[in-house]
This record gives C-alpha cells, structure tokens and sequence, in this order.
C-alpha cells in the first residue's frame, strides 16, 4: 500500500465517500466529523502474553509507552493496539509493517502475526458530539471512556475495535465487507447532530 | 365559548398561546401546557372513548399514566398512533385525535348492545361459548379477532426514525417529583453522575397539584431553582418525557424519550423517540404513587374521577372538571381535592367519609372553615346518570356486617374518588425486590432489595411532603456514597417550611368493595380498561380461579395497556375476600416490563426494513450492481443470483452461464467464503481433532476437502484446508457456517485442549475470492498471471499457487465445485476488484461469463456436489460416501457418535440422483413415495435436498436422500409434493450427472 490516493483505491469505502456537511445544519460547527483512514499495513499478533516482548514493534512504530489491556498506543508512525486476549495489532499508519517484520521484532516464543491490512474498514469519528453518535451503537460507557481506550466492542449491529485516540477522536475498524454498511449507520445515525464528512486520510 | 370549563386565571398553561385541534372531527382550542384530556375536560367534552367489552360511555378518570379509559388514536395516515393516554400527550397546534372502540360514532356506537346483554358476557364467556363444535373454531375466531384489542394501528410504514442510547451513571434517579429532586440533588452533591428521567414534560410530579411551600418558596419555584442548578451542572443528565420503563439485571434500566412526540412532527433529522439503556451504579425509584378508585355501582360514568385528578386539572390546567361535586373517600388525602374544588368556586356539595371517625383534625377544621359538609360513615353505592354523572346514591355503611342503610340521592355532575394510594412499585417488582404488604397503608410497598436500588418517598408509601423531601435527600445520598461519589452525608437543604398544608391524619379505612342494599344490582367497576367487575372476579373465584395469577387470565383483569395501574391492588383484594385468604397471602401479579407502552419503533430503532440485519458486501459488489445482477442474501452477505442480458428470461439467464462454464470458462465470486487462518506448532495437530480426516501428512502447497462433525457425530461443515506454511493452515468455510465454526473452534482451543500451540485469526475479510472454472480456465489463468507457469505439473489438482495477477498478490488453490477443470484465485480483499476484472480480460477471447449463485448450484448439483441443502444437521460422512476419508486409527469430534446405531444401520438414507421421467420439473423438497396414490399414511423414503433443470443433460434433474438406496437405484419411484400439488415419477441414478470419473477436473 503505497500512497493515499492507491491506498483509496483499495477501500470498500471507494466511491461512497462524498465529502460535505450533511444532517441538521443548526450549528455552525458540525457535531461529528467522519473520515475514513486508510492506514498502510495492519498485521495481529497473536500468542504475546508478556506486553514487554513487543518493545521492538513499539520502537518501529515511534510509540513511547507501555502496552497493555484495554489500551491503544499511538506513535509517530503507527498504532500499537490491544484487541483480545494475548492478541495485539499493529497499525502501520505512516510506514508499512509486515507480518514477517513484525514477527521478527517481537520477542515472545509462542507468537504468530498474520496480515490482516485488506480485512478491516477505519473510520475516525470526532467532533463535539462523537461520544454522543457512538453510545448510540456502544455498551460500552462511552461518556466515561479516557483518552488510550481500546478494545473489541459492538457498535449497533457491528463488532468493531474502538481506539479512543483522545477526548473526541475515536477509530474505528469494521470488517471490511461490513465497511459500507457502518458507514451509512454512522452517517444516518449523526444526522440528528449534523456531520461532515472530510474524505480519506 | 371558548373553554367554558376553564378558569379565567391560573394553572401553569400558556394562556398567551391558544392551539387549535380536534376530536372526532371536532374543532376544539386549548392551551399551550395542556394535555389532551385537560383540553377536551376544559371544553365540557365528557365522553372520550368507549369500553372495550360492554362499550360502555367513559370519561376521563386520571391525569397521568394511571388513565384507564381515555385511550385515544393520535394523529392520521403513517403517524396514527392507537391506545396513546389523552391524559399524557401534549396538546400542540393542528393535532387531530380521535376515540376509540366505537362504531359509527362516540355517541351512537352499536357495540353498546354488549352492555344490554351484559348478563350473557360474564367473565370466561368466550372460553365457554367457543368451544365446540371444535371444527367451528375458524368461523368464530374471524368475530372474535374484530372485537379482541383496542385501536388500530396504522398500516402504512412509520415515516418517522427512532434512536437508541447507551449511558451509564453513578445514580439514576427515577421521577422528578419532590422524592426525586431531592434526591438528585443529594447525588450529584459529590460530582458524581447522576441521571434524573421524569415522564412528563416538565418537572415537579405532584407538586403540580398541591399548594406547598419548599425552603421558603412556592413549591413550584422551589422545582424551577433545582431543575436550573441540576441543568446546569456537568455531572447531572435530566431527561424529561422519559418513561423508565424496563428494569433489568445488572441495573440495566430502559428509558424511553419521547423526544418530538409533543410535535405536529420531528424536525428533520431529529429522532421522533430514542430508547436509552442506562447501566446505572445505584438507582434511586421516586416514581410517586397511584391513586385508587372505589369500587361502587356504576363508578365508571363519565364525571366519576380520581380525587387527586381532580386536584391536577383545578390546579394544573384551571379546569373545572365540574360544577356540583361530591368528593367519596376512605382517607384524608381528598379533603385537598374538595378545598381546591371550592377555591376554584366549584359546588362541594359534600364530603363522603366511609370512616365513622372521619379525617383528621385538620382536615376537618379546613373543610368546615369553608363550610363544606362532611358525612361521615358514609359511602356512595352508585352513581347515576344517563349519558353523564347526575346525581349519586348515598347510603350509611355498616363495614362490621358489610352492608349499606338509609340510601339517599344527591344530585351532581363531578364525583371525586379516593381509595388510597398504591406505591408505584412496578420497577421496583420488575428489579426482582419483594413486595411487602402494608396493613396501614392498605397497600403493598417494597421491601427486600435484590439490585442496586432503593425506594424513596411516595414510592414506598410516605405521603408527607417533608418525609418526601427528607427520604428522597437521604436517599440520593445514600446511593452515591454506595455509588463511591458521596459527600458522606445527606444535605438538609432541601427541607419544607413547617406548617405546609400537613395534616395530622386519620388512618385509611380499607374499602375494596362498597356493599350495594340487598336486591340491589350494579355494574361495579374494577378494571376499568378491561371491563372486568367486582362479580366477575367473585365468578372466577366461585370457579375455582382461586390464584391471582389464573384470576388475571380468566378474567383480563390487569391486562391490556393499563397493566392493572389502577385495579390491581382493588381486584385482590376482592379476590381475598372471595376465598377467605389476607391480601399478602394472595399476593400480586408479576409486575413485568413495560410499565407503560413503548411503540415498536423505538425498540426497533434502526433496525427495520434492509438494515434488520447489516449488509455485507464483497469487494465486487460494486461491479456486479453495475452489471445489473439481482442479489440474493447468503446470512448477511448480498451475492449476485444472476447476470441478465436484453431479452433473456431468468432461466435463460442462468441456463447460458451454466453452459458457458461447461463449454468455455466462467468466473463466480467466492469471496463469501469463511475463511479462518490456523497457525502454530500444533496447527496439524488440532485440525486433525476437529476434522475427519489426516492433516498432518498433508504436504505445504497441498490443499484436502474435509468434513468437520458436531459432537454427535451429525455434519457440522466442509470445506477445503490449504497448507501454506509447516506451521499454518488456510481453511475455508461454507459461507453460511463462517461465524459457527470459527466460534466452535475457538472452543475448543481455549477451552478444551489449551495445551495445543494454535491460534485462530477470521480472515474472512481479508482475501476476496474468485472461482475460475470451465475446460478454458488454465488458459485463462496462464494469460491472468504474472508469468507464472500454471500447468499440470505446476499445479496439480488439489495444488496450490502463490503469485501475481495484475501485480496483485494471490493465492490460487486448484479444486473445483462445478466439476470442471477450476481454480479458486484468492487476493487480499482490496485487490478484488482487480484481479476479477484481470481475469475477465483475460478470459475475453474465451468468451468468459460471470456467473452468479444460480448457474452455480445448478453445476454442483449436476456434479453432486453437496451444500447446506445436504449437510443440514441430520446427515454423516457415510450418507455420501466420505466415510472413506475418516481416520480409522485417532480420535476426532464426532467419533464415537458415529459408532450409534441409527447412523449405521444397514438401510440408512444416502445420497443419490433423481432424473425426472415424464419431463416435469422435481418439485423442492418432495418426499420420495413408491406409490402416492396408496391410501394415506404413504410410506416416505426420503426427500430431495436440490433440484434443478439442467442445461446441459436437457433434462430436470434432482438430488435426494434415499432410504435403502441400493436397492432402488435404477427404478421409478415419485416425487410427491402436497405442498406445489406435483406427484412426479424420477429415475432414481447415482447423485453425479456429470463427468463422474472426475476427468475434467482433473485434466
């Protein structure tokens, strides 16, 4: 995956994304913003119970910080991501990571990586109301939830990873075969607060 | 006149804000603030609706949730809405609203003959009258139906959208009354966040009828002072026409929003309702209490209301709900009825008191102050009048012999009625608490707690304003130190000026029926939406519906949408009696949610037509739209059924992609396929347990099929197992199958052999997939690859391939489904598209076609290849001859079950082929017969699992399960379907059509 516009051309998203204000228009300021990140590789790995093996991803990706449960990392160049039981991703947003890169700088015993890059959608949900738009699909206390948050979740009727990059920006990644459908729940489901739609990243 | 019920003065409406609206296609105005029954009550309209047995006139009789008989449909066309309470929805301009259960007309229904003939329609009378003739059943349910439930819903789709939220909180506190301000207060205290939901548009509850001062201000002022405080505080949510409505396990409590229901419609976008699922630490219930009426004959006319209704509509709204009026109580609570009466310069021609003591001291002092007369000992037995309340009958009661004397007649047009009031304990039941009964109170009140919540104030029978205000301070409190976001103690604040209208009172003298003179009889109304009566339930006990529970089904009591607010406490009561049991020892229904009616689309929400359930799409969907192939749903994937061309019939269609791919080469999305990713030392290992077969010796760039069983031993899926690596495996599942097995799989890794070093990824979304097949797909392929050499050697059958098409990375494993020489090109999903449409000019000079989910069953039925059609829960490996591929020597899932006998007696059902003889399609799912015009039972030998007209034998051909299969194979047997009324004669073949050496696949 090379730059944004390849990148685009990969998505499930292509051609479904039209970037306007859309929804009620009573404010000035949209309440949510959606974009649909294209990140350069995605690669899980699985069988790392020790959070301390992953140091040398960590590195690759500039991400100063100590992973663990239920949390998201973000780097300089990528994301490291807790998404299950002893299962990590690693989310190669400026520079791509392969599955063998990975596994070669991770330092558990028991470890496997798979690529899984082609198999998610990312949506970036933000804005003043994007807590609002996903406790409309979340159980999860969204309201509450701080800034490093991570973890498979539902949203509506999608099994999602929600990484709360800060305060109001939210990732989400989909399946990719349920990439459109998520989109148009987020953007019926925004409607009510009025929402953007920026494009892809 | 306008309103000629109305105050000139007074209430809380908008008197600057007149609206116009309608009833029965009357042209009515209210005010802003109003509800719909304060707007028709202060238009002297009386008569809202008919009842639902007898069709008898009805008036209004509440002012809230409690409201029985005014059900009225709101709205026309898609927005109707049936059986909505006139007493909670909001008047606003140009609403238009109707009564119900009546026909033609409000005044002239003819379905008031039930009421003439009211001695035949007891209680159970259509359990009794409908039963025999047995066989006459359809002819009554088709009258039954037409008078069973109340409104009509409408029948177009709801224009409207619906949203759900999910919260969650420290203390959620239920009601906005006084209980509940305090307590919301007191919680939010320590910054902790609170929740406070009320159900009507604005807050305050009871407050709104009553005349009271709250830290030195008028009640109402004091709720504005703490409605801006909790508003303006980032901790404290309020929700307003919010019902809670459902309490679950965990504390979950439901929330319904009636967000633009007090609109002519939504603005746009704006949700009509939104349902809300909070998850609340603690819960504080200040849902306040019900007012119950008195059971006396013909207490259901029109103008026989609630007492503290009364007191609402006088206060609230400035309606006179009457000129004359007689206040019938059994407690001290409506002397504020019959003082607020007075004030509003309503007659009060007298004070009914059961009780020969009377009220308490104050009470009377206030009454007689303003020179209204109390009877004491004293209760009305009847109220007349023909269309409305005209007079009542007043008789001295004697409760020691349950008799009534010396009856007399007072003439009025308002009677007030207060039984008491019964705890609104519905969520506190619905939370699994235990109800407690209360001799004082003469109703039940909560008591064991089994979640996180407690009860304040009116809600758990405390009746002061000051123990109100002081229970529900403490206990908003309480609830956040259990919350962990206390202060550490209850604010005092929130006290009441002393002196405030509290009474020292007599106590309640329970009165569920009031005795009628001997001789005597009346109608005398228990539950008043239901139509049941005190004889009815007195019937049902004389029957032997001695338990509350049979009590409400035999007899309706506490069904329909009033869920026995206001009888319930009533009807048991008279039960008890019935059957010389005490209150408690009867007991009460299950109270169970909703407490009060939700409209399907906000539990719906989202969730309706297409989006039911989510879409998936492959990364091809977009080509095929443009291609303008039907979809057909496989679970939640849309796959393309077919690809039309100008002038072809669908079977057209589907006949030239199915020959294309037996003459040429086709190309089908396989992209559906489950997917899963099996890595680790242990990989072979564990799917050597979960399938039949080796997987150990398979060698890497080597692909099996396989067959995956249930614990017992039944076909659980199949599929083909591609090793890539020494250490990783590449499955493939049925589409439908992708999310059982992967579920089924990490089962049994976790949990049962989590010693074994495997780890299981879903990929299904990862690799798109698609199947070249056809005697031209090597030649295809060879001109879509990247230069890699594809031949027989290179790629065997049942080989496989990493490469490049387009430059796109792809896995290409050789197996096939139709039979012909195939392949299955996988590609990382976002390379779909590319490689599809590679392959499609690369097939160009081969007149390549797409193929859709059609052409495709009917080439594996042609080959008799199996699907869910075959594989449906009750069939194993031996059924098709694939027993030769279990492992004899090692254990796998399944295996013992085999061993059963039923699965391996000598005659049991296998796979087989069925060719139509006299050239008629084979019906779908026919039972195979020997004879089917043999007398009934027909012995049944099997039944077909797949049929289909095939293009290229030029005949309708079918697959079936056949028991003794052997013994039929070449004969003539019949396909009877007494479903599509076909009885067809098949030639029972083996189940391949096609090829069945296997060459072209393997060429």
């Amino acid at each position: 995956m090379n730059d944004t516009a390849d990148r685009r051309g990969l998505s499930a998203l292509e051609g479904h994304v039209e970037p306007g204000r859309y929804g009620a228009s009573d404010t000035e300021v949209p309440g949510v913003v959606l974009d649909e990140i294209l990140p350069r590789s995605l690669v899980q790995l699985n069988g790392v119970s020790d959070p301390g093996s992953l140091a040398g991803v960590l590195s690759r990706l500039g991400i100063a910080g100590t992973p663990k449960p239920r949390l998201g990392l973000a780097g300089e160049s990528g994301d490291l991501l807790w998404t299950g039981a002893d299962q990590w991703w690693a989310v190669g947003r400026e520079r791509e990571m392969s599955a063998a890169d990975a596994l070669g700088l991770c330092e558990a015993e028991d470890a496997t990586a798979l690529d899984l890059g082609h198999s998610r959608t990312a949506v970036r949900v933000s804005g003043p109301m994007a807590r609002d738009l996903l406790a409309k699909g979340c159980p999860l206390d969204v309201d509450g939830l701080e800034a490093g948050y991570c973890a498979p979740t539902r949203l509506g009727p999608f099994s999602v990873v929600l990484h709360c990059r800060a305060e109001s920006f939210f990732d989400l990644y989909v399946f990719r075969s349920f990439g459109l459908a998520m989109w148009e729940w987020l953007a019926d489901e925004a409607a009510e607060f009025g929402y953007e739609v920026r494009g892809s990243s | 006149m306008s309103q000629p019920w109305r105050d000139s003065e007074g209430g809380l409406v908008e008197r600057g804000r007149e609206l116009g609206f309608e009833f029965d296609g009357r042209a009515l105005r209210g005010y802003a603030g109003d509800s719909v029954a304060s707007a028709l009550l202060a238009n002297g309209v009386r008569t809202v609706g008919r009842s639902f047995k007898y069709h008898r006139r009805r008036g209004v009789v509440g002012a809230g949730v409690e409201e029985p008989n005014a059900l009225i449909r709101l709205r026309r066309g898609a927005r109707a809405e049936p059986n909505l309470r006139a007493t909670q929805v909001e008047l606003f301009d140009g609403l238009s609203c109707t009564s119900q259960n009546r026909w033609p007309s409000l005044e002239f229904d003819i379905g008031a003959v039930n009421n003439l003939a009211s001695r035949l329609l007891p209680a159970g009378f259509y359990y009794k009258t409908f039963m025999w003739p047995g066989t006459w059943w359809r002819f009554y349910e088709h009258f039954i139906r037409k008078a069973a439930g109340l409104g009509e819903a409408p029948r177009e789709p709801d224009p409207d959208t619906y949203a759900h939220r999910h919260a969650h909180c420290d203390v959620l506190v239920v009601g906005g009354g006084p209980t509940g301000l305090a307590a919301a207060q007191a919680a939010a205290g320590g910054g902790g966040r609170v929740i406070l939901v009320d159900e009507q548009s604005r807050l305050g509850g009871g407050l709104m009828g009553l005349v009271a001062e709250i830290e030195g201000m008028p009640a109402l002022d004091w709720v504005e002072s703490v409605r801006r405080k909790l508003s303006e505080s980032d901790n404290v949510r309020v929700l307003t026409r919010t019902t809670a409505f459902g309490y679950y396990d965990q504390n979950l409590v439901a929330l319904n929003e009636r967000c633009a229901d007090h609109l002519a419609e939504p603005s746009p976008h704006q949700p009509r309702q939104r349902l809300w699922w909070v998850r609340a630490k603690q819960v504080v219930l200040a849902t306040g209490a019900i007012e119950r009426p008195l059971v006396f004959g013909g207490n259901d006319l029109p103008g026989v209301m609630l007492a503290s209704a009364v007191r609402e509509y006088a206060k609230r709204y400035a309606v006179r709900c009457g000129r004359r009026a007689v206040v019938f109580t059994n407690n001290d609570d409506a002397y504020r009825t019959a003082l607020a009466l007075q004030r509003q310069g309503v007659d009060v021609r007298a004070v009914v008191d059961a009780r020969v003591e009377g009220p308490g001291p104050d009470a009377l002092a206030a009454v007689e102050g303003v020179a209204i007369e109390v009877r004491r000992g004293q209760v009305v037995i009847e109220a007349k009048g023909a269309k409305s309340l005209e007079a009542v009958r007043i008789a001295r009661y004697h409760p020691e012999r349950g008799a009534v004397s010396d009856v007399h007649r007072l003439g009025c047009d308002l009677l007030c009625m207060s039984g008491g009031h019964s705890p609104a304990v519905h969520l506190f039941s619905q939370s699994q608490g235990q109800l407690a009964y209360d001799e004082r109170l003469a109703a039940f009140v909560p008591g064991e707690s089994r979640q996180a919540e407690r009860s304040a104030g009116a809600a758990r029978g405390t009746w002061s304003l000051s123990g109100c205000l002081a229970e529900g301070a403490e206990a908003g409190a309480a609830a956040a130190e259990a919350a962990g976001v206390g202060i550490g103690s209850a604010p005092v604040s929130s006290a009441p000026t002393p002196g405030n209208g509290e009474w020292r009172e007599n106590p309640l003298l329970p009165l569920w029926t009031v005795p009628l003179p001997e001789g005597h009889r009346a109608k005398q109304f228990v539950d008043f939406q239901n139509d049941v009566t005190a004889d009815d339930v007195a019937l049902a006990a004389r029957e032997g519906y001695d338990s509350v529970e049979h009590l409400k089904r035999y007899t309706t009591l506490g069904m329909g949408t009033d869920q026995g607010r206001t009888s319930n406490v009533n009807g048991l009561a008279i039960l008890a009696a019935q059957v010389g049991q005490s209150i408690p020892e009867v007991g009460t229904t299950t109270f169970r949610p909703p407490y009060a009616p939700v409209a399907m689309g906000a539990i719906a929400g989202r969730e309706v037509g297409v989006e039911f359930s989510p879409i998936r799409r492959t990364p091809m969907h977009d080509w095929h739209v443009q291609a303008g192939a039907p979809f057909i749903t496989a679970g939640q994937w849309l796959r393309p059924q077919y690809y039309p061309r100008p002038g072809e019939s669908i079977m057209d269609s589907i006949n030239r992609e199915a020959l294309a791919v037996r003459r040429s080469v086709g190309v089908v999305d396989v992209s559906t396929l489950g997917k899963i990713a099996v890595q680790g030392r242990d990989a072979g290992e564990f799917l050597e347990r979960v399938y039949i077969n080796r997987w150990k010796n398979l060698k890497v760039g080597r692909l099996r099929y396989g067959f995956m069983l249930r614990e017992d031993g039944f076909i659980f899926d199949d599929g083909t197992t591609t090793r890539v690596a020494e250490d990783e495996y590449y499955m493939t599942t049925t589409t439908g199958n992708a999310g059982p097995v992967m579920t089924h799989l990490e089962y049994y890794a976790q949990t049962v052999w989590p010693e074994l070093h495997v780890h299981l990824s879903s990929i299904s979304d990862q690799w798109a997939g698609v199947a070249l097949a056809g005697p031209n797909a090597r030649r295809v392929l060879a001109a879509a690859c990247d230069g890699a050499e594809v031949g027989n050697e290179a790629l065997p059958f049942m080989g496989y391939l990493e490469t490049t098409i387009s430059g796109a990375p792809v896995r290409i494993l050789r197996m096939t489904f139709s039979g012909e020489l195939a392949y299955e090109v996988h590609t990382p999903s976002g390379y779909g598209l590319r490689v599809w449409e590679a392959l499609l000019e690369a097939g160009a000079p081969w007149d390549i076609m797409p193929y859709g989910t059609e052409a495709l069953g009917v080439l594996r039925i042609e080959k008799g290849h199996v699907v869910a059609g075959e594989l449906d829960g009750r069939t194993v490996p031996s059924d098709f001859g694939f027993d030769r591929l279990q492992r004899p020597d090692s254990d796998f899932i399944g295996k013992r079950s085999l061993e059963r006998p039923g699965l391996r007696k000598e005659n049991r059902h296998a796979f087989v082929g069925l060719r139509s003889v006299d050239g008629r399609r084979i019906p779908r799912g026919a039972q195979i017969v020997v004879n089917a015009a043999r007398p009934r039972p027909v012995p049944m030998l099997g039944h077909v699992t797949a049929t289909c007209y095939s293009p290229n034998l030029g005949q309708h051909i079918a697959l079936a399960l056949l028991d003794d299969a052997d013994r039929y194979q070449g004969e003539i047997l019949y396909a009877a379907s007494p479903l599509e009324g076909e009885n067809v004669p098949v030639e029972v073949t083996h189940p391949v059509f096609l090829d069945p050496a296997g060459e072209r696949a393997r060429g």
